[in-house]
């Protein structure tokens, strides 16, 4: 128990270790702070003596400048305090996005991506809190020991009779902070799995109507929104319970004025309206502790707020190091050595397997759904690392210590279903170039994808807003931008998962074509299943159940590979011509 | 293209709107209710507490009198100012939760084209913020305004009592809050709005970004998409520094409001207290009174600001409520649906944009139908049309003679199995996927045996858990070939009369595909299915083709007959002659 707390505190503490914090501004706002308690004490002494009914023209006139410049003051430190903070949110907000975009895929997956945009929009904010809680909390404990201090100069006996209480105030503080952080945490988390919730649900609308589902739905939602309100009203008995709390201690220090002082007005150690002056001292002992406690318990809500902030800051990023990659090789082949690879370790998805995938030719993979096919391109790119065995981008770049990203820039990646981003038809062809592209280009790129008809009959062209992940366009259209914007990038190495099984059969021909052409002398590698696609490549490598069953060309393959045989027979049943 | 304006526009009849709002929800009137009579209640108690305060601070100690009372009453207002602040907690929280229920069922039902026309992952904050600054706008500004005119009132009574000139001098100072309130109130409004829409593209961009981390990465793009993060977080820290800036400075204009008036009051009691017409103890109750009144005034300035930046959420929750629903039960119970699917002159525009044209086809009964043609024109349209997730403008679909639009949308739709393009599954284990909208009891044979039958069964026991094993948000720990075949054992499962598959089968490898549309034959014996797809083997698989261009019928006929006469078909046919 002990360990895991000093493990929170010391997580929560390292967190403000990774971005710069504006001091200046903090330091700022609590001098201001420290000047604003002055004020303070001496406008309340002016209201003891109005509330006396001393109402001379001075103390009027005194107390209403006070005021304005308390006020002043105070939107001095607001203000400074704002850009502080907000400085603080948007590079703690920084710091969380770019470890996301560079968290390894595994991670991503586990982690459920709808839960991480809380974390990057809500949570974050609150790393400020904890900065200006503190700020203002040295500026309260200044003004609370300089009340005090009156206080006693005021009246010892009194005083010291309130010291008393002085183990319940500490109490209260213990039990309030407590609290805050079980509430915070509880309630932070109910909001976040109602978010994911909506967020899956919501872009599954078309899936939930065809099914029926829309009543159960109803039902869930409202479960998850349910959730959400019982975390509501446990925050609203925490909290009330917090103040509860406090105001037992407030009241029992009234009590303790109330009856102590009248007792020493009777026997004549206070002056009659000494309990009016004690009263007002004491106000402003009780509010400088009042605040202290909200501190407080922002800076303990703060933490569970910010626990999973945390949790993702402290996953191990993604490592971009280790050498360049080395375009000049004599031999520019791709190299699978004993390579096994499992998803989840029980389960084994790759079993050594070794191949090697030459340099300037067609090679397809074909097998089973699930004999590791897709898997084989995604490990080619490091989005996964081998468990064992090596491979090789080109002879001399071994995956395991190369850079990452300049790996992947050799390669284009074209899935079945290929996601686009909101924004217009142009944005998206050109996502991901690093230099600067001509219209020319990209009319270029969409005519080799068989996009531009369609492009230019859009009342926009190419400037045409697609709307959130491109919904507006059907899904062939979507398939045929992809391809256009990986055809930008120019890769050495083209990487084609059932890149055509969403096109219409003229269009996935003229696009293959165009394909071939374009990448004449470099890399296709082409998972299809569709035997033409197939029996032209230059080398076909087949998989089942994650080992290689055979490697050749088409007539090769014809005389070893069983597996390879039955796809012929499948499709040359029924007759069809050849 | 067909972009509604933007749900942030502002417009008229805001007012009209948030009262059917306020009516179609549930308002926990009963809590709101006690709300207000224990505030009422408190009131009086604070009153009574200030009026013992003042004999105290007068120097008058008389324990019974004084002490005893005072100290009930303290502890009275600790006791029911608690309870006040539990209940307008809970009236907080019955509020949320009966506005995000409201929003949800709403949304849930609203028609398909709502999707498109609205950035659907805009729509998660309409449930989780929108609904918050509506819960704030009824606790903190409504039911506010009662319980702070109350409190005025009684005070003024209060006051009152001592003398009535006292009360008339405060009342004459009582506008000059409510004037500034207003003109603050129009500055602040527009900033903080501000500040929730740039909050909300954040979340949009944030979350269209974190569901393609891959793409992402294949793009090498992380530093780009680094810098779009940061441009969108810019904008709103300028927004956010700006409603601060907005926020502070009228801090001190409520104070220096809030000084005349103390003036003011000082000014007049003075007089009194003066000439005697007031005791010491009078004096320091009134003063505590008036000080009182000034900051009920005071947080009068709180709830325009609170309105007026309200307004916002209000207005686009209100426009969402006020769309109408798809009526999934009204009409005939389709039970037993049966027939030919008949589709007659259909004309439908997407947005602008014409797609299908004087379409008419009859899709024969008991048989299987592929709809084939180049993209775009207009197949997973008509597979849509035939499921009813859009109106279209002109002809007829009907079903057995009947038209389908006379049916009751949920029968209809549970009489027909529906396999789209992009498999959907949602978090959550494979069974609870399999049993996905399937409305009766399946037993663990049944499943097994529809798993089977789509050729994923052996996937599903080398899992870990096997059937309980839960799959990652949308699935996304499976393959597209597994997906695919998960949807399609769910479509089994449902025992529809008619199956639609669009490019149901289009990731799955050359043996699995053949042994599925052997299954896809059995368990759709003597019923009806339409599929869309583009490969030769699939095409194949059909009795009946319709060749589909431009929106119109090209051709068709029984395979046969299109293999004699479609030159697109034998095409098809041909291995797509790339030699």
């Amino acid at each position: 128990m002990k360990k895991q707390k000093a493990r929170i505190w010391k997580s929560f503490l390292t967190l403000y270790t990774k971005f710069h914090i504006p001091w200046w501004l903090f330091l700022l706002s609590l001098a201001s702070g420290l000047l604003q308690a002055e004020v303070a004490l001496r406008i309340a002494s002016y209201l003891i003596q109005i509330n006396k009914g001393e109402l001379y023209n001075s103390v009027i006139i005194s107390y209403v400048l006070l005021n304005v410049l308390n006020a002043v003051l105070a939107m001095l430190q607001n203000i400074l305090t704002a850009y502080g903070s907000q400085k603080i949110t948007i590079r703690a907000r920084l710091l969380v996005w770019r470890k996301i975009l560079h968290l390894p895929m595994k991670e991503v997956e586990r982690r459920q991506p709808s839960s991480l945009i809380s974390t990057v929009v809500n949570e974050v904010t609150q790393a400020s809190t904890t900065v200006t809680m503190l700020i203002l909390c040295f500026s309260s404990v200044y003004g609370f020991f300089r009340a005090c201090f009156i206080l006693y100069q005021f009246n010892a006996t009194l005083s010291l009779y309130l010291l008393l209480l002085l183990p319940l105030a500490i109490a209260v503080f213990v039990i309030v902070g407590k609290w805050q952080f079980k509430m915070y945490k509880k309630q932070y988390g109910a909001l976040n799995e109602m978010t994911s919730f909506f967020a899956e649900h919501i872009s599954s609308a078309k899936h939930i109507k065809a099914q029926g589902m829309q009543e159960q739905e109803v039902d869930e939602g409202i479960c998850a929104i349910n959730k959400q309100y019982k975390a509501d009203i446990y925050a609203a008995i925490m909290g009330t319970m917090q103040t509860v709390l406090n105001a037992i201690y407030t009241k029992l220090c009234t009590v303790v004025i109330a009856v102590g002082g009248s007792s020493l007005i009777r026997n004549n150690q206070m002056e009659s309206t000494g309990i009016n002056t004690f009263d007002g001292y004491m106000q402003k002992v009780n509010q400088y502790l009042a605040e202290m406690l909200s501190q407080y318990q922002g800076i303990k809500g703060a933490q569970g707020a910010l626990y999973n902030v945390n949790e993702v800051l402290q996953l191990k990023e993604e490592q971009d190091v280790g050498k360049a990659f080395q375009p000049e090789v004599t031999c520019k082949d791709i190299v699978f050595e004993n390579v096994s690879f499992g998803y989840a370790a029980e389960n084994k998805v790759l079993d050594a397997v070794s191949f090697r995938i030459p340099y300037g030719k067609t090679t397809a993979l074909v097998g089973d759904n699930g004999s590791g096919k897709s898997t084989i391109l995604k490990l080619m790119q490091g989005f996964y690392l081998p468990d064992s065995g090596s491979i090789y981008i080109g002879e001399q770049n071994n995956l395991l210590d190369t850079r990452l990203s300049e790996i992947r820039q050799q390669f284009g990646y074209v899935l079945q279903h290929n996601p686009l981003f909101g924004g217009t038809i142009r944005e998206n062809i050109v996502y991901g170039l690093k230099r600067e592209v001509t219209d020319e280009e990209v009319m270029q790129a969409a005519m080799r994808a068989d996009a531009h008809q369609f492009i230019v009959s859009l009342p926009e062209g190419y400037e045409t807003d697609i709307g959130e992940s491109g919904n507006r366009l059907s899904g062939g259209q979507r398939q045929r931008i992809a391809i256009a914007r990986v055809l930008m990038m120019n890769p050495e190495y083209l990487l084609l998962d059932e890149a055509g099984a969403s096109l219409d059969h003229n269009s996935d021909t003229r696009i293959y074509q165009a394909v071939q052409e374009y990448m004449q002398g470099k890399t296709i590698v082409v998972i299809a299943h569709t035997m033409d696609e197939i029996r032209h490549a230059d080398q076909i490598i087949v998989l089942k159940q994650g080992s290689i069953e055979a490697i050749g060309n088409h007539e090769d393959l014809l005389q070893c590979s069983e597996t390879y045989q039955g796809y012929i027979q499948t499709q040359m049943k029924k007759g069809v011509k050849q | 293209m067909r972009k509604e304006p933007s749900l942030f526009v502002q417009d008229k009849g805001i007012a009209r709107r948030f009262i059917y709002m306020l009516r179609k929800a549930k308002i926990p009137y009963v809590w709101i209710a006690c709300y207000i009579a224990i505030s009422a209640l408190l009131t009086n108690i604070g009153l009574d507490v200030t009026e013992y305060t003042s004999k105290l601070f007068a120097g008058d100690v008389n324990f019974t009198a004084v002490i005893l009372p005072f100290l009930f009453y303290q502890l009275l207002s600790l006791v029911i100012g608690s309870i006040s602040g539990i209940v307008s907690d809970l009236c907080s929280a019955r509020i949320n939760r009966n506005f995000r229920s409201m929003i949800w069922q709403k949304i849930v039902k609203l028609p398909m084209s709502f999707y498109e026309t609205n950035e659907p992952k805009e729509l998660i904050s309409r449930i989780t913020t929108d609904v918050t600054v509506i819960s704030r706008l009824i606790m903190q500004v409504f039911v506010a305004i009662i319980t702070s005119l109350y409190s005025v009132f009684v005070t003024l009574q209060r006051i009152g009592s001592y003398d009535n000139k006292l009360m008339l001098s405060l009342i004459v100072i009582l506008p000059f809050n409510i004037l500034i309130a207003f003109f603050v109130g129009k500055i602040q409004f527009g900033i903080s709005d501000k500040v929730n829409r740039k909050n909300a593209e954040l979340t949009q961009s944030i979350a269209e970004r974190t569901n393609n981390a891959m793409l992402i990465k294949s793009f090498t793009n992380e530093d780009k998409e680094y810098q779009n993060g940061k441009t969108k977080m810019k904008e709103l820290y300028t927004a956010s520094i700006a409603n601060s800036w907005v926020s502070s400075l009228t801090s001190p204009m409520y104070v220096l409001a809030g000084m005349m008036q103390f003036i003011v009051i000082v000014l007049v009691g003075r007089g009194f207290y003066a000439d005697g017409s007031l005791s010491l103890q009078e004096w320091i109750a009134y003063f505590g009174f008036a000080t009182a009144i000034v900051n009920v005034l005071t947080s009068y300035c709180g709830y325009w600001t609170t309105l007026k930046s309200s307004q916002g959420a209000t207005n686009r929750i209100s426009h969402i409520m006020q769309k109408l629903d798809e009526p999934l039960h009204k009409g005939e119970a389709a039970e037993n649906l049966k027939g030919d699917i008949s589709i007659d002159n259909i004309v439908f525009y997407y947005g602008e944009k014409l797609v299908l044209d004087h379409f008419s086809a009859r899709l024969p009964k008991g048989k299987t139908t592929a709809i084939i043609g180049p993209s775009g024109s207009g197949k997973t349209t008509l597979l849509n049309l035939i499921e009813r997730f859009y109106p279209w403008k002109e002809g007829q679909i009907t079903i057995g003679e009947k038209d389908i639009q006379s049916y009751s949308l949920k029968s209809y739709r549970d009489s027909i199995a529906y396999v789209t393009q992009e498999s959907v599954l949602l978090s959550g284990t494979i069974k609870d996927n399999l049993l996905y909208g399937i409305h009766r009891s399946v037993t663990q044979e049944e499943l097994e045996s529809a798993c089977k039958a789509a050729f994923i069964h052996d996937f599903i026991l080398s899992l870990p858990q096997k059937y309980d094993t839960k799959i990652g948000e949308n699935g996304s720990t499976l393959s597209g070939g597994q997906k695919q075949r998960l949807s399609l054992a769910r479509a089994f499962l449902k025992k529809a009369n008619y199956l639609l598959m669009d490019e149901a089968t289009a990731a799955m490898d050359i043996t699995t595909k053949e042994g599925i549309w052997d299954s896809i034959r059995e368990n759709m014996k003597e019923k009806t299915v339409v599929f869309v797809a583009h490969d030769q083997q699939t095409v194949r698989q059909a009795d009946y083709i319709v060749i589909m261009a431009e929106g119109k019928v090209l051709d068709c006929g029984t395979q046969q007959q299109m293999k004699d006469t479609s030159s697109y078909y034998q095409e098809i046919l041909n291995e797509r002659g790339r030699e």
